[in-house]
């Protein structure tokens, strides 16, 4: 880890003394990346280094004692730093997530449970909203299709897209399977059930490839974002009749069906034709992208396994609990419980101490990948 | 028409007081949910509009269930909203003029791709292109090619000709509200956009504004097509009450019975096609056979006056507007090529570089 943390100082002190030199707008932005981790590895060698001189002065005989209370003091605050600085620079090493600045889409659907899933999908639904409207997230509703019944609205599958900064960074720990366990309204013997939601988290692309995005523009076959407009089959849905000037609907449906991995987004929300279809394509590029980058996750997780016993989580397992008799809600994989239930579902503080346990779990968890494969690339080397 | 069945009415009811009524018209839940939410938001901009003007100075806004209850009655929406959108513009509708049609949209965005994607137009290399709109109404053919290409050409002119003084009012008022919303460039003024009236039947008026030796890159034209027997038994109550019959029905013409009425525009479209020499031709269908109809009224003139047209397509409904390869047959009757699937909507002509243009996906057919 330090040997990584050394190399990366030493390329940003390569860069800076190249940037004084001639300045070029793509060596600024790395050597920005790199900054913040040489700046961490300077506090972390000073706080070190502090140890050493301090620990030096309690081992001298000649020093008295004044000296060596006021030095016992200094070194365990120095400690503290010391760890917080190795903690920050253990969590600065991990590769920052390539679309962790992007926009996300969130997408809730019910599991098993019937009517119930479908209400608790709703409810989800409001608790993203409302978090994402105390966090300063702009989140408009991209699709939702959802009926009444039973006294609340049941939600088939809503589309969530939340802009702002490092959106998908945020709420990317929030992908995976919803459980509830409560008295449901659909239930008329008092029985608690147990039902299911899914959540999906996927990166939004913008409609137009940017710098910011580097490698990944459209027209790359090579990115992950790269759809082959051969591959993508339109569809203008229309109730079939004569058409043309016979009939004057207000029907825009389009839908999208990328043919090799027969993924199928239809859009019918806009009066626009051409908006319908632009938010279509915006989808499919975000489902496709995820998929790609999730089968190469994947068997990048099958290496690290063969090392360390770290599982990836995948959209089989639940990820938390919301129990209504007990007013909980427990995280299954940070292991953290919240018996402020109400609070939670109103998307209030209480989700949020959730999210950073879960995000600090992952950083945990990416670390010993991380080193998993260090370890790996040593054997292989051996 | 079948009866709505009393679930579907009860369904929607219990979804808003308001939904039956809308279902009503449009006979299909999602749409009628759609078209409440298109309301409601219309209302709102109302209301936010009356925010910043004197109120003595506005009339009362509509309330959400009246709205409703008018389109009940088979109103088009597009009438009670006052506008379609089309292509990345927002077209004015207004009763007396037909409502762009989402098929329209779908082969004229075709179109415009095909266009873009055409060598030395995608390059910058063609200076000017001139365009012929015949049968214009709201003008929304001729407006979204302009919209589509006038960034890669720096001279594109649409002629825009319609015997309706109301159509072209509504078009510059159109011209204006996507101005204003920066769709539309707001350069374009009556020498790029210059919408005449005259009417397509009457050779002397035609020969008035579209002069003898002029010429033209591209004629579209979405004229009125629907045959006397097709009215009554294909078009919906909507479009049959509530939208203008010329605009959908050819005047009588003595001696033309049963189909044959839907199709006396085409024959003046391909004999002004012969004289201004257009590059491309692109005429909107009610189906494949009067599609396959036109095409052999094609072959007939070139029987007479020689060979002008080099490539032949019908596009159908559904059909890639990216201008992507779709599933294609070939009609050896009439030499032309068929794209898509669905209903016969478009019967396209193209010469010289034309063919190029649209020719990127069906080489085959040489």
């Amino acid at each position: 880890m330090l040997e990584r943390a050394r190399v990366i100082a030493k390329d940003h002190a390569i860069l800076s003394t190249e940037l004084e030199a001639n300045y070029s707008p793509k060596l600024a932005k790395k050597a920005g990346e790199l900054s913040e981790t040489a700046n961490l590895l300077k506090a972390w060698e000073k706080a070190q280094e502090s140890i050493t001189a301090l620990e030096g002065i309690l081992v001298d005989k000649s020093s008295d004692r004044e000296l060596k209370d006021l030095a016992t003091e200094e070194l365990s605050e120095s400690k503290t730093v010391f760890q917080d600085a190795a903690m920050k620079l253990r969590a600065s090493l991990l590769p920052k997530h390539p679309f962790a600045g992007l926009p996300c889409l969130l997408e809730v659907r019910p599991g098993a449970g019937g009517d119930e899933a479908a209400i608790f999908a709703g409810d989800l639904l409001r608790m993203y909203q409302a978090f994402c409207k105390r966090s300063g997230l702009r989140a408009s509703l991209l699709k939702l299709d959802s009926s009444d019944g039973h006294g609340a609205e049941q939600v088939q599958e809503a589309i969530l897209e939340v802009e702002g900064e490092n959106a998908y960074d945020i709420l990317r720990c929030e992908a995976g399977i919803h459980r509830v366990q409560r008295v449901p309204a659909t239930e008329k013997q008092g029985r608690v059930h147990t039902s299911a939601v899914s959540v999906l988290v996927l990166p939004s692309f913008p409609e137009n490839p940017t710098e910011t995005l580097g490698t990944a523009s459209f027209d790359n076959p090579e990115s992950d974002y790269y759809i082959d407009p051969k591959d993508v089959r339109t569809d203008v849905m229309r109730a079939r009749g004569a058409g043309g000037q016979h009939v004057n609907t207000t029907d825009s449906a389009v839908r999208l069906t990328h043919i090799p991995t027969n993924t199928v987004v239809a859009v019918q929300d806009g009066r626009s034709q051409h908006k319908n279809r632009a938010k279509a394509w915006q989808i499919l590029r975000s489902r496709i992208a995820q998929a790609r980058r999730e089968a190469r996750e994947e068997e990048l997780a099958q290496m690290r396994l063969s090392v360390v016993g770290v599982a990836k989580m995948g959209r089989g397992d639940k990820i938390r609990t919301y129990n209504w008799g007990q007013a909980r809600v427990t995280d299954h994989r940070s292991g953290i419980t919240v018996h402020n239930l109400d609070d939670v579902m109103a998307g209030g503080e209480n989700i949020d101490s959730i999210m950073q346990s879960v995000r600090a779990w992952m950083v945990e968890r990416d670390l010993e990948a991380l080193t998993a494969d260090e370890q790996l690339e040593k054997k292989k080397s051996i | 028409m079948p009866r709505l069945p009393t679930s579907l009415i009860r369904k929607a009811y219990s979804y808003s007081p308001l939904l039956p009524l809308l279902l009503k018209a449009t006979r299909d839940l999602a749409l009628a949910k759609n078209e409440l939410r298109w309301l409601q938001e219309h209302i709102s901009s109302i209301h936010r509009l009356r925010k910043c003007t004197p109120k003595q100075y506005l009339p009362k806004p509509p309330t959400l269930s009246q709205l409703c209850r008018i389109r009940s009655t088979g109103e088009p929406l597009q009438y009670i909203l006052g506008s379609q959108p089309f292509g990345d513009l927002e077209i004015l509708c207004r009763k007396g003029i037909l409502i762009p049609r989402p098929e329209t949209e779908v082969y004229t965005t075709r179109l415009s791709n095909l266009l873009l994607r055409h060598g030395s137009i995608g390059n910058g290399n063609v200076e000017s292109l001139q365009i012929l709109d015949l049968c214009a109404g709201t003008g929304c053919i001729g407006l979204s090619l302009y919209a589509a290409l006038h960034r890669q050409i720096p001279d594109v002119r649409v002629r825009a000709i319609d015997f309706n003084p109301q159509a072209r009012n509504l078009a510059w008022k159109t011209v204006k509200l996507n101005q204003h919303l920066g769709r539309l460039s707001p350069s374009l003024s009556k020498s790029q956009f210059d919408y005449v009236l005259a009417d397509l039947l009457n050779n002397e008026e035609i020969a008035a504004v579209v002069q003898s030796d002029a010429t033209f890159n591209i004629v579209v034209s979405n004229p009125p097509y629907i045959s006397i027997p097709a009215f009554s038994r294909d078009t919906s109550r909507s479009a049959r009450i509530f939208e203008p019959s010329n605009a959908l029905v050819p005047p009588d013409s003595v001696g033309i019975t049963g189909e044959r009425t839907g199709d006396l525009f085409y024959d003046h479209i391909l004999r002004l096609s012969w004289r201004a020499r257009p590059q491309i031709v692109c005429m909107e269908v009610a189906d494949l056979e009067q599609a396959l109809r036109v095409m052999r009224a094609v072959k007939d003139m070139e029987a007479i006056d020689g060979s002008l047209w080099e490539a032949k397509q019908i596009w159908r409904d559904e059909i890639d507007v990216q201008g992507n390869e779709c599933s294609t047959e070939w009609n050896a009757d009439v030499n032309a090529a068929i794209i898509g699937e669905g209903s016969g909507r478009a019967v396209v002509l193209a010469r010289s570089w034309g063919v190029d243009v649209i020719k990127h996906d069906t080489a085959a057919f040489g």
